[in-house]
């Protein structure tokens, strides 16, 4: 279980902090180019937390370029000294939020007089999304649809400790929450993630005990 | 075991965040119970990592890099910048990254009015600074554009030059900005007034 996560790399290194300090400096400086150094670096991170936060490729990219832009003119308010990705999740973050609650209240009309109509036996719309072929695994695939049907905070939770690979301490500090409580949300979005499985795999269940 | 002792235990572990030595209680109820097995198999696939890595759209870096200039992000982008740069000159640096040695610049700065089209005046801005690298100047007029007028010293005297035709009647804020380092007011302007970063803009009435 210890096998290296794909991020890890982009996360431990000393040496690519000092680029990416040197490159924030070097674009607070006047050159904008070097703002391509953090894109590189950071867009595998960004990018992924987009699709496992969104679950639609369109939204994911354009997301996560938003992001960037966001970084770009946020790059004053970094404070040397402090690690760079963790700064880089929040904002990330702090972006994802208000993209879904935008999206959410978009949606939210025609979906609720949806909802109801919806059988359960139907693939969500999130499975059929094309942005999911990028993940092949078909067991991810369904992690990844009932992580759009739980709560906000516990799917930031989930994605960010358990695909991300963020430690408890760094969510917290990216969620800005107690670490117990990243424990304790980490703990119901597993939970809220099996029940969504279970009553998927098994429609009829629910029926039944109605 | 039975399905309530199994949910317990499942949960105990769910709580426990460990992610290893899954107990193998439940396995054994799992196999023989089809409702738990479900939950079982779920529980093991939200648990498993790593997750297979999603892969990002070509071209990205360059996507961002073109909406960075569609974007408008400039203007603010170098109200940040001035921000940014005050707080690095008070020491914000870590030593990998500061950039060369500290230069002593000297200067003398000098401002000389030219006629020009009815409505315009040409400004010639002076600037003595033998060791700077390049001098921009950053104003109301531009926007305070590190890239919009750079100072020319092609003679190499140490002696930084440029030339702007500017609107009469305004008032115009501007510093210099050395080695994209550096933000100064103006030596030989008669006012300077507060730039709210901590710093000094001159004024140029015209
Ligand atoms: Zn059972």
């Amino acid at each position: 279980m210890s096998e290296l996560h794909p991020h890890d790399e982009i996360r431990s290194s000393d040496g690519h902090e000092t680029e990416i300090l040197a490159a924030i400096h070097e674009t607070l400086g006047g050159n904008r180019n070097a703002f391509r150094v953090i894109v590189d670096r950071y867009s595998p991170v960004v990018h992924s937390l987009c699709v496992r936060m969104l679950g639609n490729r369109d939204d994911a990219r354009e997301a996560a370029q938003d992001i960037f832009i966001k970084i770009f003119t946020s790059l004053h308010k970094f404070k040397m000294g402090n690690k760079t990705l963790p700064w880089v999740y929040t904002i990330a973050i702090n972006h994802l939020r208000t993209r879904y609650k935008k999206k959410k209240n978009r949606e939210s009309a025609e979906n609720d007089y949806k909802q109801e109509q919806i059988n359960i036996e139907q693939a969500p719309a999130l499975e059929t999304d094309p942005a999911l072929q990028i993940i092949r695994n078909e067991e991810e695939q369904l992690i990844h649809a009932a992580l759009s049907r739980i709560s906000g905070k516990y799917r930031e939770v989930f994605v960010l400790r358990e695909i991300e690979n963020l430690s408890v301490k760094e969510t917290a500090v990216v969620l800005k929450i107690p670490e117990g409580t990243v424990k304790t949300n980490l703990f119901r979005a597993k939970q809220a993630i099996i029940k969504n499985i279970v009553k998927k795999v098994k429609p009829d269940a629910s029926n039944e005990s109605i | 075991m039975n399905c309530t002792e199994f949910t317990r235990v499942l949960d105990a572990w769910l709580k426990d965040g460990n992610q290893q030595n899954f107990p193998a209680v439940l396995e054994i109820h799992a196999r023989q119970c089809n409702s738990c097995s479900n939950a079982y198999k779920a529980a093991v696939l939200c648990t498993s990592r790593p997750w297979t890595p999603v892969q990002l759209p070509k071209d990205f870096t360059q996507e961002v890099m073109k909406k960075l200039t569609e974007e408008k992000t400039t203007g603010l982008l170098l109200e940040n910048i001035r921000t940014a740069v005050y707080r690095l000159r008070k020491g914000f640096i870590p030593a990998a990254i500061a950039t060369a040695s500290v230069i002593v610049v000297l200067f003398i700065a000098g401002l000389f009015k030219f006629p020009a089209e009815p409505g315009k005046i040409t400004i010639h801005l002076v600037y003595e600074a033998p060791q700077a690298h390049s001098v921009a100047v950053v104003g109301d007029w531009n926007d305070w554009d590190p890239n919009a007028h750079q100072l020319a010293d092609p003679d190499r005297d140490g002696v930084w030059e440029i030339k702007l035709e500017l609107t009469k009647n305004n008032e115009y804020r501007y510093q210099f900005y050395i080695d994209g380092d550096k933000w100064v007011p103006d030596p030989k302007s008669n006012l300077q007034v507060d730039d709210g970063f901590g710093g000094k803009n001159s004024v140029l009435g015209i």
